[in-house]
């Protein structure tokens, strides 16, 4: 009887490590067949008004486990320093509109659909491409939750806009990631950094008025997309218009040299976002501020 | 009680099933993962420039033989009597494709309605015997980015909307036809992953594509200058033009020889200038530039074959202004109109320029456009006929101006919110 069962149990086992053997072979591995997966899910696309929370705490790096870990950003110039991690909401919320009108899922506001993927992998609100597709998946955040997760989504966008912050060698003012003029070469590498985006570009219309959401964007570099959306906010449900609107000021086109200069005074008037500074004594570092 | 053997046997069985077990957890995990997975799809990798060409120097690039010389060069029209310009609805989303007559711009026709990314219209150039025409469209599901680098589409179409097809994939910015109107010219971005200098993320290339066959020839590749401007054929379709501006900012122009398949330099771009435009005469003999250095701004023409650069005008500049001029060549390339926008209280002025004179002079206005708010967005080839834009109107409106008229026509809309603009012309 026991020899019988012995039997059985060593048959099971031999045929599940069989199976495992058959199964594990061709699971979906990027090396096996020089194919990525496509993370795409199905979700209820929330309605701004949900969203809107989101992109604040992004920004303030309040998403706890609910966003990838984001690293310090640097601040100052000439001399910089590893500061808590920050993005400007309404940069966060422009670049979003501008990349996706904020779409995470292809369905109407509070329908369910299917994640927004375009035909070369952007997924979602920010159209996350970098590390979508690479093998093996990226260790600073992680792709399956990019594609189903809003906050998730946005949060990446954060940290991807950090991260251009951080490497992009221009600087604008003091480098204070408090000031939202000051973001303005990490918002034009955010899309893509050198010619393409470059506001003398002479494939760019010369003569373009500023951007308010009215004219074709191929007249645009990029950040001047953000900022016009920043200046203008659309309204993408209800009539209600998506976020305060910013009057972000722009660097003189023609201090944009080719390639840029590596520091540029701040334009003024020049924005603060999410917190609200008092009595700044040292404008270098934010020293007091009140949510 | 078991025999020893029996022991043995069933140790290996339950350590296999406990193996086999633990072992399936990842694999649960990876099921659990499929859940996300809807489909497996590999990313479509730009081709890489030796799978388009015959050679794998891009410099060195062997003319294909469908890449034939041109056999019959038509000149642009003699005089022109429709103009073909496209109308956006509202969201951006959708372009129709219209041929209107210049005598009665309302009795206009569609001939193709393209759909497209939201606020990237197609971008149109016409054959120059006017047969054909040639869209790029950025498709729906493009990107912001590839929008901006390789994600457009080439689409081309008989000037009555017949025969439309697409003939190149994979662009981003649309040249020009041979003047034969056997192929085109475009350029594309590609982003490189280890780029030797961080101001050069991407690798510019030029290609040409032949109309029939849709056969692609690699003209150029670069990944070291910041920017690469293509600028056109020249009379014979011998050489391939292009600007470039190196990471000192210096400018100088490149020159693809057909016959070679090389680029070489042609000319050297003295100072290290903001070009903001630069346009191509029509024999292809000479750049129009608009530059900007410090607190100047200038019109400036390079004579190709001379390599001279001469200016042609100047103005002062404000830290927070662009070049106040506007520039078109005429059809027979003796002519510039400029406009100058004007400065302490001027107002704007719009005339024609006659280069071909020694020395040039200016010649009287070509149509009265004196608010700064307008500004020519196109002139015809024949120089009868002047399209301008009122950028300070909401819904940015383009207007008909003929030469010597006060009246503004405005270029006929569906609903006034949608966005019009201008293609070019056709005629005899």
């Amino acid at each position: 009887m026991l020899r019988t069962a012995n039997l059985v149990v060593g048959g099971i086992a031999a045929l599940m490590l069989l199976a495992y053997l058959l199964v594990s072979s061709p699971v979906q591995t990027c090396q096996a067949a020089a194919t990525c997966p496509n993370w795409a899910g199905t979700g209820r696309q929330r309605l701004p008004s949900e969203l809107i929370p989101m992109f604040n705490e992004a920004g303030l790096n309040q998403m706890g486990g609910e966003g990838p870990s984001l690293p310090q950003i640097n601040a100052g110039y000439p001399v910089t320093t590893p500061t808590s991690p920050y993005v400007p909401c309404i940069l966060l919320k422009a670049v979003g509109f501008t990349e996706s009108g904020w779409k995470q899922y292809r369905a109407d506001w509070g329908q369910t659909g299917e994640t927004v993927v375009s035909f070369d992998f952007g997924y979602g609100i920010m159209q996350i491409t970098s590390g979508m597709t690479t093998c093996p998946p990226p260790t600073t955040f992680d792709p399956s939750r990019v594609a189903t997760s809003s906050r998730y989504n946005i949060g990446t966008g954060a940290l991807f806009l950090i991260g251009k912050w951080n490497s992009v060698p221009p600087y604008i003012g003091e480098n204070n990631p408090r000031i939202v003029e000051d973001w303005y070469f990490a918002t034009w590498a955010y899309n893509g950094w050198g010619w393409v985006n470059n506001p003398n570009n002479s494939i760019r219309n010369a003569s373009r008025p500023t951007f308010n959401g009215t004219q074709p964007r191929s007249w645009y570099p990029y950040q001047e997309l953000v900022w016009g959306y920043a200046a203008n906010p659309p309204k993408p449900y209800d009539g209600t218009p998506a976020w305060q609107a910013v009057a972000m000021t722009l660097p003189p086109r023609s201090q944009i040299t080719n390639p840029p200069p590596l520091h540029l005074d701040r334009p003024t008037p020049y924005h603060t976002d999410c917190y609200l500074f008092i009595t700044p004594t040292n404008p270098l570092y934010f020293p007091l501020v009140v949510r | 009680m078991n025999p020893p053997q029996n022991h043995w046997k069933s140790l290996v069985g339950y350590g296999l099933l406990v193996l086999t077990l633990l072992a399936t957890i990842p694999l649960g995990y990876q099921f659990a993962r499929r859940q996300l997975v809807v489909v497996t799809q590999t990313p479509a990798p730009l081709p890489s420039p030796s799978l388009i060409v015959s050679t794998s120097q891009p410099t060195e690039v062997q003319p294909r033989v469908t890449e034939t010389e041109p056999a019959s060069i038509q000149a642009s029209p003699a005089s022109v009597d429709r103009v073909v310009y496209l109308e956006s609805d509202p969201t951006f989303t959708s372009s129709t494709i219209w041929i209107a007559p210049l005598v009665e711009p309302a009795s206009r026709q569609a001939v193709a309605t393209l759909e497209h990314r939201q606020g990237y219209p197609p971008i149109g150039k016409i054959s120059p015997d006017g047969s054909q025409i040639a869209l790029l469209v950025i498709p729906p599901a493009a990107t912001e980015q590839s929008a901006r680098t390789n994600g457009g589409e080439i689409w081309v179409m008989g000037s009555d909307g017949a025969n439309l097809r697409k003939i190149a994939d994979q662009a981003g910015q649309l040249n020009r036809w041979t003047p034969d109107g056997a192929s085109l010219a475009y350029s594309r971005l590609v982003p490189l992953e280890t780029p030797a200098d961080p101001n050069v993320p991407f690798r510019t290339e030029v290609m040409s594509v032949a109309l029939e066959g849709g056969s692609q020839t690699l003209l150029y590749a670069d990944e070291t200058a910041y920017g690469v401007q293509p600028l056109g054929w020249d009379a014979g379709a011998n050489r391939f033009w292009m600007a470039s501006v190196d990471l000192q900012g210096q400018w100088q122009v490149l020159g693809w020889e057909r016959a070679s398949g090389k680029v070489a330099l042609q000319a050297d771009i003295p100072g290290r200038l903001l070009i903001t435009t630069f346009s191509l005469s029509p024999d292809g003999s000479q750049v129009l530039m608009n530059a900007t250095e410090g607190d100047q701004a200038a019109l400036l023409l390079l004579d190709l074959q001379a390599k001279q650069t001469d200016q042609i005008a100047s103005a002062p500049l404000s830290p927070e202004s662009t070049s106040p001029f506007t520039v078109f060549w005429s059809g027979d390339g003796r002519s510039l109109l400029v406009q100058d926008q004007g400065r302490g209280g001027q107002g704007a002025s719009l005339g024609q320029f006659t280069i071909v004179d020694d020395p040039p002079k200016s010649l009287s206005p070509v149509a009265d456009s004196s608010a700064a708010s307008f500004t020519p967005v196109g002139w015809s080839p024949d120089q009868v006929w002047v399209v301008l834009r009122d950028y300070q109107a909401s819904n940015l409106p383009l207007y008909l101006q003929k030469a010597g008229d006060q009246l503004l026509l405005p270029l006929p809309r569906a609903d006034a919110g949608n966005f019009v603009d201008l293609i070019g012309w056709l005629g005899n």
